[in-house]
């Protein structure tokens, strides 16, 4: 029985509906809408139809009809007196008020009405695109951002992000290019573009990487240089500290392009202007660790004043103590790290790091093992940890607090700042979600408001 | 007997007879895999575990149901209208849509996660596969096609 399906589909009826008919609307497009392949795909779009619930359908049915209008050239168009067009403005000003109040569906029956015959015909597919990608179904966003960018080229760094956001990297290249061909491309959006061009070098060795970098570099360089010859007004339509983003983004390209130099310049250039940006700050301290420690050592702890929402300074300030044998600040460094984001081994890395110190500080052994526990919790393949906690487990707890187990405690190894690089990048990824998100935002209030 | 429409290919004048979403019949096999009824071990099938999708009218046919030409002929009525062109709207029967006899040994099942628009024309009380299949192919000429 149809209504089966949910039992037997980990994909919600919906999702599944709407690729099998985004399918249908290629297949009609490539003039093989009567095809055995399309009378195929028909059957197979019953189990969802009638899994879904009547509002769930009635999306559908607006997603068909707003396919076949796509094919069809957009909406009906229509002369409009000024009176009516300003009421039609009001109208649209309210469905996507409604949207952002997740009435997605009040704002996509808006767009399936007449526009003005003036009317930009990029407009309504990029506002459908946003109200897909607002109801969670980016692959349906994509064909509708696809269309608006078919009809304005300006729309390729919209395509980019969802193409990003679905990890479908191997069109990424085709957009952020043209994206950095556009001689008016704004310089978030080339920074944006750039970032793509680095997440494609994720899976690969830094000399491998190394034609991408240096091409990103160059873009990052020219975004930079566009930021700053910004008229302030002009800066404000970008999110705040965006040089600042550019910088880091930068500098950690230098970096695994082997110029530590250059990348210490990018981050003490981009301090200058924001004293108060505590990533800078570790993004200098992590290039200066192999070079200059002590320096490398005060940046970090300027990060760490300044509240940096990363692990690494205080996992790295923490091990750094206890290295020179000063548990208390290892603890303090490491309770600090525990507060902030960060992979699982970087985690577990944390929670060793105070059973170290509970153990040299000559806490209660139950405590010192709870949080070796921790560690191997999240990082059951840290030989490291693991071997520690065996040890820790083997003290005989002393008569009084004191330092018996500290000879015995392996301490983690020198830390290599190029092992972090993978984790920043992933760093600058999340940030770019938020900036991508501003850029969509900033387009749409632009269409909605004009 | 209730109005009941669906979506089937033509052959002649009435609708194909045949195994499938588009023809006047049923899929055999689990649901889960796209079957409209799965008769037991012994060959059974019974009311109330599954039939042939039919829906109260050509408007409430999914758009994967309705034939594409519809949207150009009635852009207004049947925006959505997307299944291929082979296809035809059929009608049968003139009463409410409500559950009662269609056919000779046959008998309309409203969906009860969506009364209102789809049911299922189910055999009127357990029998073989192929009597229920031969009550479906007997309504043949009681199908009228919609005019478009």
């Amino acid at each position: 029985m149809p209504s089966d399906f949910k039992a037997s589909n980990t994909q919600l009826p919906t999702i599944s509906y709407a690729r099998l008919l985004t399918e249908m609307h290629r297949l009609i497009g490539e003039g093989k809408g009567d095809s055995e392949e399309a009378e195929a795909l028909a059957d197979r779009m019953d189990g969802p139809w009638y899994a879904m619930t009547g509002q769930e359908q009635a999306r559908m049915r607006g997603l068909a009809g707003d396919l076949n209008a796509m094919r069809d050239g957009g909406p009906k168009r229509v002369e409009m007196t000024p009176e009516a067009l300003t009421e039609w403005q009001g109208a649209m000003r309210e469905a996507f008020a409604r949207s952002e109040a997740a009435d997605e569906d009040k704002a996509l029956n808006f767009l399936r009405q007449p526009v003005p015959a003036g009317l930009p015909r990029h407009f309504i597919p990029f506002l459908q695109a946003r109200c897909w990608e607002r109801l969670g179904d980016l692959e349906t966003a994509l064909v509708f951002m696809k269309e608006a960018d078919r009809l304005d080229p300006d729309h390729a760094l919209s395509v980019l992000t969802l193409l990003q956001k679905l990890g479908r990297v191997d069109e990424l290249p085709h957009y952020a290019d043209r994206v950095i061909a556009n001689p008016t491309s704004p310089p978030l959006e080339l920074y944006l573009a750039a970032v793509a061009w680095l997440a494609l070098t994720r899976q690969i060795g830094d000399a491998e990487a190394a034609p991408i970098l240096r091409k990103a570099e160059a873009v990052l360089k020219r975004a930079l240089l566009g930021y700053l010859a910004l008229p302030i007004p002009k800066r404000e339509e970008s999110p705040p500290d965006s040089d600042a983003h550019i910088a880091q983004a930068l500098g950690l390209i230098l970096e695994r392009l082997g110029d530590q130099k250059s990348a210490i310049d990018v981050y003490s250039e981009a301090i200058a202007r924001h004293p108060r940006n505590g990533e800078l700050y570790m993004g200098r301290g992590l290039a200066l660790f192999g070079v200059d420690l002590p320096r490398a050592l005060a940046d970090l702890r300027a990060a760490a004043r300044l509240d940096v929402a990363a692990i690494w300074p205080y996992l790295l300030l923490a091990r750094q103590a206890l290295q020179s044998a000063a548990p208390g600040e290892a603890l303090r460094f490491a309770l600090a790290a525990e507060q902030q984001p960060g992979p699982a081994p970087a985690r577990a890395e944390v929670y060793e790091a105070i059973a170290i110190s509970l153990a040299e500080l000559g806490q209660p052994q139950e405590r010192v093992l709870e949080n070796f526990d921790k560690a191997l919790a999240l990082d059951p393949t840290n030989a490291r940890i693991r071997e520690n906690r065996e040890i820790a487990a083997s003290l005989v707890p002393p008569s009084r607090p004191g330092r018996a187990g500290r000879s015995r405690l392996r301490h983690p190894p020198p830390f290599k700042p190029e092992g972090l690089r993978m984790a920043r990048s992933d760093q600058i990824e999340n940030r770019k979600e938020l900036l991508n998100e501003y850029h969509n935002n900033r387009v749409k209030r632009e269409l909605v408001a004009g | 007997m209730p109005l009941i429409w669906r979506g089937m290919k033509i052959d002649g004048d009435p609708p194909q007879v045949g195994r499938g979403a588009q023809l006047l019949g049923v899929r055999i096999g689990p649901f889960e895999h796209g079957g409209d009824v799965n008769p037991d071990g012994d060959g059974f099938v019974q009311p109330g575990a599954g039939g042939m999708s039919v829906s109260p009218t050509v408007e409430a046919l999914p758009p994967h149901r309705l034939p594409r030409r519809l949207q150009k002929k009635y852009p207004e009525r049947f925006p959505d209208a997307t299944a291929p062109n082979g296809v035809h709207c059929w009608c049968m029967g003139k009463g409410a849509f409500v559950p009662e006899r269609v056919a000779d040994r046959l008998c309309l099942r409203l969906d009860p996660d969506d009364p209102e628009r789809h049911g299922l024309v189910e055999p009127d009380d357990r029998m073989k596969m192929e009597e229920y299949e031969t009550a479906l192919e007997a309504t043949r000429d009681q199908w009228i096609r919609w005019e478009e």
